[in-house]
């Protein structure tokens, strides 16, 4: 549960689903799969974009409110990216299935109901934006994300990447931002105590983790990026690679 | 050329296209003086005001009833007890474990283990209840929406992070020392033989079941349920309980009761984007059009709005803590509006507290 | 069993808090009925609590002297007339809906989300009430949603539970729902024949020296030793119509005109009633 492993993902894990990947990264496995665009259920339908249905299922049990909360805040950010008006009156159903995490395996925790959505979201995140690249749906952008956390030890402030339960239940505060590769912030949920300032330090962390292999930007952002190399896995590159690496065994034939 | 003009009142115009109807209240031009508004009167950055009203529901422990324009909730703080037996995987707090978390933690005793408590046998359980016709599409006889669901975790969560309740207040403490020395003056002092080694234990909890019904509703939910537990919890006083070893329950006191200990006063502010065109087409990279932040946003304009964002701010203390953030659905507020918008936060903080108190 | 879609709490159940009984000056906790017995309590009525809705209404009746007894408090919404949903049959009048829920925090047990069966009950008797209203054949093929929820209910908070009384209560409910809701479908433009109230009248026996039983309207269950029989009516005065009754308890048979009494008892209740409902709606419309 060391919080800088490196993320791991395969595609087509699921052969009858339209697309489908398994990720893996900080402690937590997620499973995804996409289907669409297929037909909308009549309330579902929209007559001028696709309906975006996503469903959480825990590693254990039902989903309670906890997932209905991921769910929503998950759909509203995906609905964003997927280009929802090239499919009206359809659906895009995403199933994120939570294999392992790491939240199983110390005393006392509830399954189903925790205040802490937060270590999960990322991977959630994540496992989604590669189903949906599997299923070729077509994209506005890709989406990366992470979280961190912002402790506090012997008097001293310090961020955090990919905490683990342990940690955020000792942090002061926790995020979790997204970002589109437009560089464009998706989503930000943060929770806990925390200045203004002290989330444009969090902001600083995740985008460097985010956004960063920039080809333009690569010389100016230099300096900066060696400052940062320890901050943690580069998603972005880490998309890309990966995406690369499934094409080319994809085109394997040619 | 032109056609007929069809002239229509307003509110048809509103409920048979929403989207123009508000785009045109935004742009339409008027005087210098006087600047563009939304459909319902308001400017984008202008907020309902909030009123506490006092209520006293003879049932609850504490209660309160918050109104923000038309939205009314209807928020009843009842305790009840959970004795340690029940609790499955009960676990003590050890006392030197406490001291040293004390010491750590520079003062700050107990916090994180308190919120463990809290956290580990569910002693808080908000509830949002909807479906009680606050709004034509919230009708009784269905589960909860995903809506209310969302809205029940927010709270719930944000009970927990925030530590406005503190497990220490809600904790049932037996110290047979003490309740023994009380009967010796009584009975003469009799035999102090059975004064065994029995140490201070806690044996019950008080389980906080947080009830919010919304009476009306008219957008912007998160804010005025969050305000409406706030004020609950600080008008909530639970009666003064004892452990009662003969008859082994937990006795309540009905004359005694005392104020629940709320930590803090964090205010939730939200607000929606609304952008001019109804979504930018596929592909276009920079988005066209204008767009509003409107805060604190009506029905309609929830309806209207994708991405939302929350902020909740406390000011208590002399610097601006930012107890939560949520933002969601679009790509319109990038670093630089939500900093600003830490201001706008601050500001709702002092209206709020001016009419709480 | 857990409700999934809801908060639940702690696995184990919790305790209702279990009083200290010791406190000597709450034994002669019985408060004796201070208002004649032909008079009710007084009522507060409101129209247009929930603009969000076609029409609503919130009703508060006066809580008694004595604090910790609690009154009445009921907030009705109405929705609609609208269209009935394409899956309906046909139908050739409006299709009432009634839907009565108390609060959690209505009751002195913390009462569930889910509507148990009492609830229902009250639904139903409010339904049967509003129909004999509500002019049905002007909006065919359209339904009327009235839901009403309970904010406090009309219970004592000590010595309800000795008394097993909760049926008395419930009637006491009932009325107050039937008059709200009058109120909410008057807010809301829907064409009624008449305004219906609901009244209370109750055959109480104060005394245990075995004298004559007394007919008290709008009764507190705690007020009096014992209730023999109670019913609640729902009037149309203009009409001179019942459109609903409700009655409970043991009366010898033999007694015709004790029914009559307790019935025409109601009526008055329901008339008193009636007259806040008319100055409230006038209050509105002037």
């Amino acid at each position: 549960m060391t919080a800088t492993t490196t993320p791991e993902a395969t595609f087509g894990v699921l052969p009858r689903a339209d697309g489908s990947a398994r990720y893996s990264h900080a402690g937590y496995t997620v499973t995804g799969s996409v289907n669409g665009p297929i037909e909308a259920q009549r309330r579902e339908e929209h007559a001028y974009e696709a309906h975006v249905d996503v469903v959480v299922r825990p590693a254990a049990g039902h989903g309670g409110t906890r997932e209905r909360h991921l769910e929503s805040v998950l759909q509203s950010s995906l609905a964003q990216i997927i280009l929802v008006k090239s499919f009206p009156r359809s659906l895009i159903q995403i199933v994120l299935q939570v294999e392992n995490s790491p939240e199983n395996d110390y005393v006392n925790t509830k399954l189903v109901q925790a205040s802490l959505n937060f270590g999960i979201m990322p991977a959630l995140m994540q496992t989604a934006v590669l189903a949906l690249l599997s299923a070729g749906v077509p994209m506005r952008a890709t989406a990366t994300g992470t979280a961190v956390a912002i402790m506090h030890q012997d008097g001293a402030k310090q961020t955090m990447v990919d905490p683990s339960p342990r940690d955020i239940e000792k942090a002061r505060s926790v995020h979790v931002l997204a970002f589109t590769s437009q560089d464009e912030l998706l989503l930000a949920e943060s929770e806990g105590d925390f200045t203004v300032k002290e989330w444009d330090l969090v902001y600083e962390t995740a985008r460097g983790i985010c956004c960063r292999s920039r080809p333009q930007a690569k010389e100016g952002m230099a300096m900066l990026l060696d400052d940062e190399s320890t901050g943690g896995p580069d998603m972005r590159q880490f998309l890309r690679s990966t995406m690369e690496s499934k094409v080319a065994a994809d085109l394997h034939w040619k | 050329m032109a056609g007929p003009t069809i002239s229509l009142p307003a509110p048809i115009f509103a409920k048979i296209s929403p989207h123009p109807f508000l785009v045109r209240s935004l742009t339409r031009s008027t005087a210098a003086d006087h600047p563009p508004c939304r459909a319902n009167g308001r400017a984008t950055q202008e907020l309902r005001p909030v009123r506490f009203n006092a209520t006293s529901l003879s049932h609850a422990h504490g209660s309160a009833l918050v109104r923000l324009g038309d939205t009314t909730v209807l928020c009843g703080v009842r305790g009840e007890l959970l004795p340690v037996e029940r609790i499955p995987q009960f676990r003590p707090v050890d006392k030197e474990e406490l001291r040293q978390q004390g010491e750590n933690n520079n003062g700050n005793c107990g916090d994180a283990i308190g919120r463990g408590e809290l956290r580990d046998y569910d002693l808080l359980v908000p509830n949002i209840e909807l479906a009680t016709g606050s709004a034509p599409q919230f009708l009784p006889g269905v589960p909860p929406t995903t809506l209310a669901q969302t809205l029940s975790t927010r709270v719930y969560s944000l009970l927990h992070s925030t530590g406005l309740v503190q497990a220490g207040d809600l904790k049932i403490w037996y110290s047979p020392k003490e309740q023994r020395r009380g009967e010796d003056v009584e009975m003469g002092g009799t035999g102090d033989k059975e004064d065994g080694d029995e140490e201070e234990r806690p044996v019950a909890y008080w389980v906080l079941y947080i009830d919010l019904l919304f009476v009306s509703f008219d957008g912007n939910p998160f804010d005025v349920a969050w305000a409406a537990v706030v004020a609950a919890l600080r008008d909530t006083r639970l009666p003064v309980a004892r452990w009662d070893p003969d008859r082994e329950v937990v006795v309540c006191s009905k004359t005694e009761r005392r104020r629940l200990n709320v930590r803090g006063l964090p205010v939730a502010c939200s607000a929606a984007v609304f952008m001019e065109k109804e979504q930018s087409e596929a592909g276009a990279g920079p988005r066209e059009g204008g767009h509003w932040l409107l805060l604190d946003p009506d029905r309609l304009e929830e309806t209207l709005c994708k991405e939302v964002i929350t902020m909740v701010v406390d000011c208590s203390d002399d610097e601006t803590r930012i107890k939560s953030l949520e933002k969601q659905g679009g790509t319109l507020l990038g670093r630089e509006l939500i900093r600003g918008y830490a201001g706008i936060a601050e500001r709702r903080w002092k209206e709020v507290r001016t009419a709480m108190e | 069993m857990n409700d999934r879609r809801r908060i639940n709490g702690p696995a184990g159940a919790t305790l209702a808090p279990f009083f200290d009984d010791a406190a000597p000056q709450d034994l002669d906790t019985r408060s004796t009925r201070s208002r004649p017995p032909n008079a009710t309590r007084k009522l507060l009525l409101k129209t247009g609590v929930t603009p969000s809705a076609s029409g609503s209404a919130y009703l508060e009746i006066e809580t008694s002297a004595k604090p910790g007894l609690s009154g009445l408090k009921l907030s009705c919404s109405v929705h609609g007339p609208r269209a009935l949903p394409k899956s309906a049959p046909f139908s050739p009048h409006i299709v009432l809906s009634t839907h009565v829920k108390y609060a959690p925090f209505a009751t002195q047990q913390r009462r569930g989300y889910l509507r148990d069966s009492s609830e229902r009950d009250l639904g139903i008797h409010l339904e049967t009430a509003l129909r004999g209203a509500i002019i049905a054949d002007r909006w065919p093929k359209s339904g009327v949603d009235i839901i009403v929820s309970i904010i406090e209910g009309d219970q004592d908070r000590e010595t309800s539970k000795l008394q097993g009384d909760e049926v008395w209560d419930m009637m006491n409910t009932l009325s107050g729902c039937i008059t709200v809701a009058a109120a909410a479908l008057a807010d809301a433009g829907i064409d009624c024949v008449d305004t219906v109230a609901g009244g209370v009248a109750a055959l109480v026996q104060d005394a245990d020296d075995g004298s004559a039983p007394s007919i008290a309207v709008d009764p507190i269950p705690s007020e009096h030793k014992r209730i023999l029989a109670a019913c609640c009516v729902a009037y149309l005065p203009t009409r001179d119509e019942v459109t609903n009754l409700w009655f409970r308890g043991d009366l010898p048979a033999s007694d015709l005109d004790l029914y009559t009494s307790l019935v025409g008892h109601g009526i008055q209740a329901s008339k008193n009633a009636n007259r806040v409902l008319i100055d409230c709606l006038s209050g509105t419309v002037g």
